[in-house]
């Protein structure tokens, strides 16, 4: 039966034993049983049976092209986190993003789905306030990591269309959920160090955060949509959960599953915290000055706080058809579980 | 209170003697009209109206003597449903025939019980009516109506309970909804709003949910002495046993807890409030609506998490009220107000409430519907800013002059 294992469609996710990539993976297992699976990734946790695994580098042609013949669909999830090297953001998100186009295109790939960020669209002053697709990418990026994953996404976007490879990408904005690295065990971890007493900032700043599920089911919509839908190729999404909090409340909707007593005792307020933001942010560009390679984003993330960051996801609605599945309050509550879990084992 | 609740609040006093002077009084606009029925008619909103006459007197001349009379419409009905001394069978005939009253010249009702403070009304009927078949047609039709469906549902709920939210909403929006819907049909009748102001019933809806919820809450004490129950049992079974439970000692967490899942529900209507403030056009139209939004946040708020709710009547400060009305003005003021007291709400929001996430992410959501628009007078970034930049220029100018002052030293290492 050559003909119904060509007319099965192949998917490659591309980082896809990372945090979303995983997720990802898992959703995709779950609607799509008739497709087969790949996953590119530097390393994997565990394998799963019904997966065929590439492990190496994005940047590396022969292992990307290897991966991407015979697929239908790539999913392009893979990226450092923020706080990585300049210099690692610039290899994976910018060169690696390179390799995976050109892959693609020579191996006849149909479709590519790029997991771009919220933060292509953060300046370094001003705040978002309920962006949309039509907000132009900043002069000048809030940091490093927006930069780079900016230049990633006007690669892909660009390649929509050439050589019939059809390219859209998604902006997400902090993701959190299970299997976390980054919110969730640090968040948890900063309660047992009685951190979350410390409250820089008046907390009047919105922020959008993202529960994973959600953010791999926008993935699903886009690998089932894109194919067809003249719409949404070419085009970027943002995804959130439609429900942005005051900063504060992301963590303290944690944080008050697991105890009684989480009031700040010290509230820094806004303009004090902008008092030192400023401080901090001419200490250090002093620094870089006299210390050659010298580059910290300490200032970056007390501007996080003060900051409003939140998305209008009209478009995704529309064009993918996407809502959020799981709401914040759910989100919190599967989060804690699974850490409590985690740090069970 | 007195002299030491003006001190703590000079603002609200500025603003009380502001009020005093501009605001225009009812013998202002009773002078207006030589017809001495429509001026009786004014004398009947001083008498049963505590908060919307000086609203409705200033109002353009256009709508003023309609949505006068509606009130008056409106609260004819009220009496008749608030009067427990009237047979059941009788009461319910009464409102669900209430609307033809309306064009009946020279009816009037002499039965009220001893206790209805607002008998008087229906005693002198013929007046209000008299006045109603003046107007024009298409407002007739617009109030009949609106009477006629409310009338049915206070009949409907004057024999069945508030059980389930669903039919709290549904007694809410009968008695307040309906309010909404109407007035935007006769705004729109008007002319001085879009004429398809009319068509927005889901969004007049929550205006009116908005104002009825939080009066239900707020009154709980006052309604529970009286013998009425119009918290659903669906959200209050979750805390207690019987409603009247939530007052004794011993309840008092459970009493909160209530207390504060009944305001997260009336909290969701203020997106849909400000999608409807930003329709308007006329200035008269707009301040009509939107002071007694502004009234119901600032109420919901002083609610929220305070037990008192379960000891007394709560209620906002007369010249925090007066400020308010100054203040709502256009939409940007309205927003910067809802901003205020939508923050102070997150303040109070503790979390060990059981509702404690779903209260901020519901703030969270109004916040990112009001904040987008709102022009802000003046702002912390740029005080902050300030201070961070003079800071930062300080320590530059410690530090160029502290290498000034070593460089003597410095020279002679460098040899130069």
């Amino acid at each position: 039966m050559v003909e119904s294992t060509s007319s099965a469609p192949v998917y490659l996710v591309i980082g896809g034993g990372g945090f979303l990539g995983s997720h990802i993976v898992d959703l995709l297992s779950e609607r799509h049983p008739e497709a087969s699976l790949r996953i590119l990734d530097l390393r994997v946790p565990n394998k799963l049976p019904h997966v065929e695994y590439f492990l190496g580098d994005i940047c590396d042609p022969e292992l990307v092209d290897r991966a991407c013949a015979g697929v239908t669909t790539v999913i392009h999830t893979a990226s450092p986190h923020p706080g990585s090297p300049r210099a690692i953001m610039r290899k994976v998100n910018v060169e690696g993003t390179a390799n995976v186009i050109r892959g693609c295109q020579t191996q006849g790939v149909g479709n590519l789905i790029y997991t771009s960020s919220s933060s292509v669209v953060m300046p370094a002053q001003g705040q978002v306030v309920n962006a949309d697709e039509t907000l132009p990418y900043p002069s000048q990026f809030a940091d490093y990591y927006g930069e780079t994953k900016a230049q990633a996404e006007e690669l892909v976007l660009k390649a929509n269309g050439e050589k019939a490879l059809r390219t859209c990408s998604l902006r997400p904005a902090g993701i959190f959920g299970p299997r976390d690295q980054q919110m969730v065990p640090k968040g948890m971890a900063s309660l047992k160090r009685n951190a979350h007493r410390f409250q820089l900032g008046s907390n009047r700043t919105l922020t959008d955060f993202t529960y994973v599920t959600n953010v791999a089911h926008a993935h699903t919509l886009a690998v089932e949509k894109l194919p067809t839908d003249d719409r949404i190729a070419g085009e970027a999404f943002f995804i959130t959960n439609d429900s942005p909090v005051l900063f504060w409340d992301q963590l303290r909707g944690l944080w008050s599953l697991v105890s009684n007593d989480i009031r700040p005792w010290v509230v820094i307020p806004d303009a004090v915290a902008y008092a030192i933001y400023y401080l901090v942010y001419y200490v250090l560009a002093l620094l870089s000055l006299f210390i050659p390679g010298f580059k910290s984003n300490a200032a970056f993330v007390i501007k996080l706080l003060l900051t409003h960051r939140f998305y209008n996801i009209t478009k995704a609605k529309t064009l993918l058809g996407y809502h959020p599945i799981v709401s914040l309050d759910d989100g919190y509550r599967r989060s804690v579980e699974w850490y409590l879990e985690s740090q069970r084992e | 209170m007195g002299v030491l609740t003006w001190l703590s609040h000079p603002t609200e006093l500025v603003a009380m003697i502001r009020y005093a002077v501009t605001v225009p009084s009812a013998s202002d606009t009773a002078d207006k009209t030589n017809d001495p029925g429509l001026q009786r008619c004014y004398e009947f909103l001083d008498m049963t109206s505590r908060s919307f006459a000086a609203v409705i007197k200033s109002l353009s001349p256009t709508l003023r003597d309609v949505i006068c009379l509606y009130y008056l419409a409106l609260r004819g009905l009220d009496t008749i449903e608030d009067d427990m001394s009237l047979p059941l069978d009788y009461k319910v005939t009464l409102l669900r025939s209430f609307h033809s009253f309306l064009t009946q010249p020279g009816w009037c009702f002499t039965e009220s019980g001893e206790n209805e403070k607002d008998a008087v009304l229906l005693v002198e009927y013929d007046v209000v009516i008299e006045q109603f078949m003046k107007l024009d047609p298409k407002f007739q039709d617009i109030i009949v109506d609106s009477a006629k469906r409310m009338g049915n549902g206070m009949a409907d709920f004057s024999v069945k309970r508030v059980v389930s939210r669903d039919d709290y909403e549904l007694y809410c929006h009968y008695v307040a909804g309906l309010v909404g819907e109407g007035l935007s049909a006769l705004f729109a009748a008007s002319g001085l709003e879009d004429p398809d102001l009319g068509k927005e019933t889901e969004l007049s809806n929550s205006l009116g949910l908005f104002l009825q919820k939080t009066n239900i809450i707020r009154d709980y004490l006052e309604d529970l002495q009286d013998t009425r129950q119009f918290w659903p049992k669906e959200i209050w079974g979750l805390y207690a046993k019987e409603l009247g439970d939530l007052t004794e000692p011993g309840n008092e967490k459970q009493a909160l807890a209530c207390l504060n899942h009944m305001c997260m529900d009336a909290l969701s209507h203020v997106p849909d409030v400000f999608a409807y403030l930003e329709k308007l056009r006329d200035p008269s139209v707009f301040r009509f609506v939107a002071i007694p939004q502004v009234m119901a946040i600032a109420t919901i708020t002083t609610v929220f998490s305070n037990y008192k709710v379960f000891q007394q009547n709560v209620k906002i400060r007369k010249g925090e009220a007066v400020k308010l009305i100054m203040r709502a003005n256009n939409v940007n003021a309205v927003r910067g107000i809802f901003i205020e007291y939508l923050r102070q709400f997150h303040a109070k929001n503790v979390s060990t409430d059981p509702n404690y996430t779903k209260i901020n992410v519901l703030i969270g959501q109004c916040l990112a519907r009001v904040l987008p628009l709102y022009q802000p007078e003046s702002s912390c970034l740029a005080t902050g800013t300030m201070i961070g930049t003079g800071l930062a220029l300080l320590g530059i100018i410690y530090y160029q002059w502290t290498t000034l002052a070593s460089s003597d030293v410095s020279s002679h290492h460098t040899g130069l």
